[in-house]
């Protein structure tokens, strides 16, 4: 979208397409009118990332339509289009807190503390504070964005949790290390390795990186990369694979060409394995353990909706 | 992966430590919730998603929060969820979701057949003697409805067999209302009595099953005379409780010997709850005045057969209808699911249809207080222009149709499974693909 374009100007220029959006809603059925529509599609295109024509045509091309209708009609307060939500929304957000939060205490918590806030806006108590629907533009399904929704409150509960992890349960080792002499070379080698890695990392293509991470960071399975990745598992190791060795050579490489040999280079990994560990924050390790445990966490307990 | 030496184990490991170190504080940067929904669907731009993935692969909350995401909405759509799994498009490639496909298909061809079965214009006795087929076994009710298939099948015989045909035809109703609103009138039986109500709704009982039938009248005309039409499907199969006959949706002919009214009855309607599952337990014992009747009354055949012990539980599977859809106004909601049922809650009551041939009903829309459009499985359409009488429309597809948004009685866009789209402005005559 141009920038600094008015909604007066949006509905010009993409008047068609908005009367197309509006047709294959079925907003009417809620009582939501054109304008309500236009407005909520106009936000939506505020919201891209691209302000070009393009996108905005794209967005209005693919926009969820009958989810965005039903928005409106629930933040309009419509008792019908409330009915259809509850009818077909609240199952949904129950079986997904179960799957994100695995604790029943805690899963309960979270979709229930997201539906008082939902339907808190039924209410119209009104306020500064902008309704959650309000961020749903339709580039998704409402189901889909109800999910991310969750799961983005879950990571943040854990993380905010975790923030407030006492030092006193540092791992004493950690901090031992401080004491010991450094080695004259271990700097100058921490240095290079550290500068030669992030050079490979960054020329690498981010689909390639976000494969890394999974498996590397995250500690996901082949097959759970491939499914969020939309690849099968063998592809997955196979780039895993062809990605790892291409750094690995690009790093070694720059290694030897700053004059190190071989041993040298082995140094480097020992000092980096090492140092690197002194750039984990404890409460950046932690959330990083709590996030892990969230990733894999199995099934279990009961919990009823 | 493969490791090939020492160097490339540690090096495996300093990669997760570099790509894990990297979680930023804050998450000011992060992509809002929609975009991150949108990624997960595969509904973004190349260039959107290829700036998601730089993001994501340096912000663990970021990966975390999508595994989660993903994790939610593959157990929500295992649990019955409507969203889909993104990635579907390699099912080949993945042999129990080929099974599945298999079996959808083998199901659609089931379903097909069972329409062009019940195209058919199944006879009204056929309707009652599959619903009597789906009931827990009664053999008095069982032999009572042979005898009353009889006299309808064999008019000219009717002084022959023990029962009158004008009988025969008024159990044979009794027996479907029985089966089709077993449930309701177990609501109707627990309420508490409310004879003020009673003038509005008035439930089947067996007093007036056994009530000393009407003069009867030469079977020729007083017999129900079902008025079959191609799309009528009501005057195919349509039923009414009495609180409904002589109304909108009643199917019997005029001349049918109107049912005795039954003295002051509970009469309030319970709403049944959505998801509620219709276990007839132990409500028979527990109805309070005229329990006796109003326990024979829940049970299907009890009026005919007469026969089933007081302390009996039985158990029906026809599941309640699942889905609800009201008319803008509020003043009219129907309740629908499976097995083609359709139940109108208005201001005159309750009336139910089961549409014969129809599967699982999964959605509707209703512009207006008489108009509403529902859709099933197998493609089917139906649409009632006043309220009560449905008419099965034609379907622009077999595939199963998950969701419809009409705009009045001639203009509804329809969804099915594959998440193609068709477009009818004529009333369903023709289809347009969107």
């Amino acid at each position: 979208m141009a920038a600094a374009e008015t909604s007066e100007q949006f509905i010009a220029r993409h008047s068609a397409a908005l009367t197309q959006v509006y047709d294959r809603s079925g907003a009417a059925v809620y009582g939501v009118g054109r304008e309500a529509m236009a407005a909520a599609l106009y936000r939506g295109a505020c919201s891209l990332s691209e302000a070009d024509s393009t996108a905005v045509e794209r967005y209005l091309a693919s926009v969820r339509a009958e989810d965005l209708a039903l928005v409106c009609a629930l933040m309009a307060g419509e008792a019908a289009a409330w009915d259809t939500f509850i009818a077909r929304y609240r199952p949904i957000l129950y079986v997904s807190s179960r799957a994100i939060a695995r604790d029943e205490t805690r899963a309960r918590e979270l979709a229930d503390s997201l539906w008082a806030e939902l339907y808190g806006i039924r209410g119209g108590a009104g306020g500064a504070r902008r309704p959650i629907l309000a961020y749903f533009h339709g580039r998704s399904s409402l189901a889909t964005w109800l999910h991310a929704v969750l799961a983005r409150r879950h990571i943040d509960a854990l993380r905010g949790e975790r923030r407030d992890y006492p030092i006193e349960k540092v791992d004493p080792r950690v901090l031992a290390v401080e004491a010991d002499p450094p080695n004259p070379d271990q700097p100058r080698h921490l240095a290079l390795i550290s500068g030669a890695l992030s050079e490979a990392l960054d020329a690498l293509k981010p689909r390639d990186r976000l494969r890394l991470a999974y498996h590397y960071a995250d500690g996901l399975t082949l097959k759970e990369i491939g499914a969020l990745m939309d690849e099968r598992e063998w592809t997955v190791s196979r780039r895993l694979k062809r990605t790892r060795e291409s750094i690995r050579k690009r790093v070694e490489r720059a290694l030897r060409a700053s004059g190190l040999g071989p041993e040298q280079i082995r140094e480097c990994y020992d000092y980096a394995m090492e140092g690197w560990s002194f750039e984990l924050k404890p409460a950046g390790a932690a959330a990083a353990t709590s996030l892990g445990v969230a990733m894999q966490q199995k099934p279990g307990g009961s919990f009823k909706a | 992966m493969a490791r090939t030496d020492d160097n490339g184990d540690r090096f495996g490991a300093l990669l997760g430590r570099r790509l894990g170190a990297r979680e930023g504080e804050g998450r000011d940067d992060c992509p809002d919730v929609g975009a991150v929904a949108a990624y997960y669907e595969r509904s973004l731009p190349h260039n959107e998603r290829e700036a998601i993935e730089r993001h994501l692969a340096g912000c663990a909350p970021c990966r975390a929060e999508l595994a989660v995401l993903a994790r939610a909405a593959r157990e929500s759509a295992a649990a019955g969820g409507a969203e889909e799994e993104p990635g579907l498009h390699r099912w080949w490639s993945s042999a129990p979701v080929g099974w599945a496909v298999a079996g959808a298909i083998a199901l659609i061809v089931a379903i097909g057949l069972g329409r062009d079965y019940y195209n058919q214009e199944a006879p009204r006795e056929q309707i009652a003697m599959e619903m009597a087929s789906n009931r827990p076994a009664v053999a008095p009710a069982q032999d009572a409805l042979k005898d009353a298939k009889r006299a309808v099948a064999e008019p000219k015989s009717a002084a022959a067999v023990p029962l009158s045909a004008a009988r025969a035809s008024r159990e044979l109703q009794t027996m479907e209302r029985g089966e089709l609103n077993a449930s309701v009138r177990a609501h109707r039986i627990a309420a508490p009595p409310s004879p003020a109500a009673g003038a509005a709704i008035r439930p089947v009982l067996p007093a007036q099953a056994s009530a000393p039938p009407p003069p009867a009248a030469p079977f020729a005309s007083g017999a129900p005379s079902i008025a079959k039409s191609e799309t009528n499907l009501n005057a195919l199969s349509g039923r009414t409780v009495p609180e409904m006959a002589g109304g909108p949706g009643t199917a019997m002919a005029p001349s049918a010997p109107p049912p005795a009214p039954p003295p002051a009855q509970p009469s309030v309607v319970t709403r049944p709850l959505m998801q509620e599952r219709m276990q007839v337990t132990g409500s028979a014992s527990s109805a309070s005045p005229g329990s006796a009747a109003g326990a024979a009354a829940a049970i299907p055949g009890a009026a005919i057969g007469g026969a089933i012990a007081q302390n009996q539980t039985p158990t029906f599977a026809r599941p309640w209808p699942h889905y609800t859809v009201t008319s803008p106004d509020g003043s009219i909601r129907w309740e629908f699911g499976n097995q083609g049922t359709i139940e109108r809650f208005g201001p005159t009551g309750l009336a139910t249809i089961r549409i014969p041939g129809v599967a699982d009903l999964i959605a509707g829309s209703a512009p207006s207080s008489s108009v509403c459009w529902i859709v099933g499985q197998g493609g089917v359409v139906v649409r009632t222009i006043d309220g009560s009488n449905w008419t099965k429309v034609s379907s622009p597809t077999s595939s199963d149709l998950i969701a419809v948004t009409a705009q009045g009685a001639d203009t509804a866009l329809v969804t099915a499974r594959d998440s193609q789209r068709y477009l009818t402005s004529d009333g369903g005559q023709t289809w347009q693909p969107q």
